[in-house]
């Protein structure tokens, strides 16, 4: 019963790095691609004007 | 993109922050597509080599296990989130003194990416908090002032929001400073404190596993050059608003 619940525990211990990582990774790839999607759009706008 | 626009100041409260006297060189897209050239590969590269590092060099922590490991990312987003403040700090003070846009501009980009970084501390805490603790939040010193930091910030963010004129940037850079004052006092309220926060040890005597201070270093360091990349960018980005501002000015005027 003790290993089942160590493995349960590990288990969880490394879904919780595995979903930090993840919204690391998702948060800074929707932060940059912002400000390059607003960079983008501003560029349109100075070469039309 | 002309990098050597000149404007008239903005004199007067209320009036509408016009685009200032230039920006600096780097933000030139020649100049700065060659420095994005190195820095942009350079920091997808360490930030490869800290993932390995932090997933299969470094140890497996005793009591807390992979979850640990969280703080080869959740450390570097503090140290960048607290660059990113000084740089607000340092640049709303020179915005008061010299009333150059420039230096507003570079303040409100670094206090955007200051939080994003932030918001990343506070997302990524709580999940190795609940591994290590049994709870995603406590009201300790560390925590709650880093939670103080960003409703600053975010404070900041909103204040900037929506009307751009000389008095909203003025008090925004007020707020830059003093809420900068919090910075210090996180980092030192593990000492000034009893908190459940872990104090960081990184000298020789300290308590980190060699391979672990390791990794982090190696993750502090490829954070900050995605920093830096990022904070170019960001703010270019406010210098080419200008620029669009200016000549539809220009074209109605």
């Amino acid at each position: 019963m003790r290993w089942r619940c160590d493995a349960r525990r590990k288990k969880v211990k490394m879904e919780s790095m595995i979903v930090a990582y993840a919204i690391i990774a998702i948060v800074l790839t929707a932060y940059i691609t912002s400000i390059v999607v607003r960079t983008r759009k501003i560029n349109r706008a100075l070469e039309q004007d | 993109m002309n990098s050597t626009l000149t404007l008239p100041q903005a004199q007067t409260e209320g009036e509408s922050l016009a685009p200032q006297a230039a920006y600096w060189r780097i933000l030139d897209d020649r100049v700065l597509r060659k420095v994005l050239n190195v820095l942009v590969p350079l920091s997808f590269v360490t930030i490869a080599v800290a993932l390995y590092m932090a997933l299969f060099y470094a140890p497996r922590e005793a009591t807390m296990g992979d979850a640990q490991r969280i703080f080869y990312f959740h450390v570097p987003s503090a140290w960048v989130g607290f660059l990113s403040f000084f740089i607000v700090f340092v640049a709303s003070i020179l915005f008061l003194v010299k009333r150059e846009r420039k230096w507003d501009a570079l303040a409100l980009s670094a206090a955007e990416i200051g939080v994003v970084f932030t918001t990343l501390v506070l997302l990524t805490g709580p999940l190795w908090a609940k591994a290590a603790w049994g709870t995603y939040w406590v009201w300790d010193a560390r925590l709650t002032t880093t939670l103080v930091l960003w409703l600053i910030y975010v404070g900041y963010l909103m204040l900037r929001a929506g009307v751009d004129d000389m008095k909203r940037a003025r008090m925004a850079a007020v707020l830059g400073i003093i809420g900068f004052l919090d910075v210090p006092i996180i980092y030192l309220s593990v000492t000034w404190w009893r908190t459940m926060h872990p104090n960081l040890l990184v000298g020789e005597s300290g308590g980190l596993d060699p391979a672990m201070r390791t990794t982090l270093m190696v993750a502090l360091l490829s954070f900050t050059l995605l920093w830096a990349w990022v904070l170019l960018i960001r703010v270019r980005l406010e210098h080419k608003r200008d620029a669009l501002a200016l000549r539809r000015a220009q074209e109605e005027g």
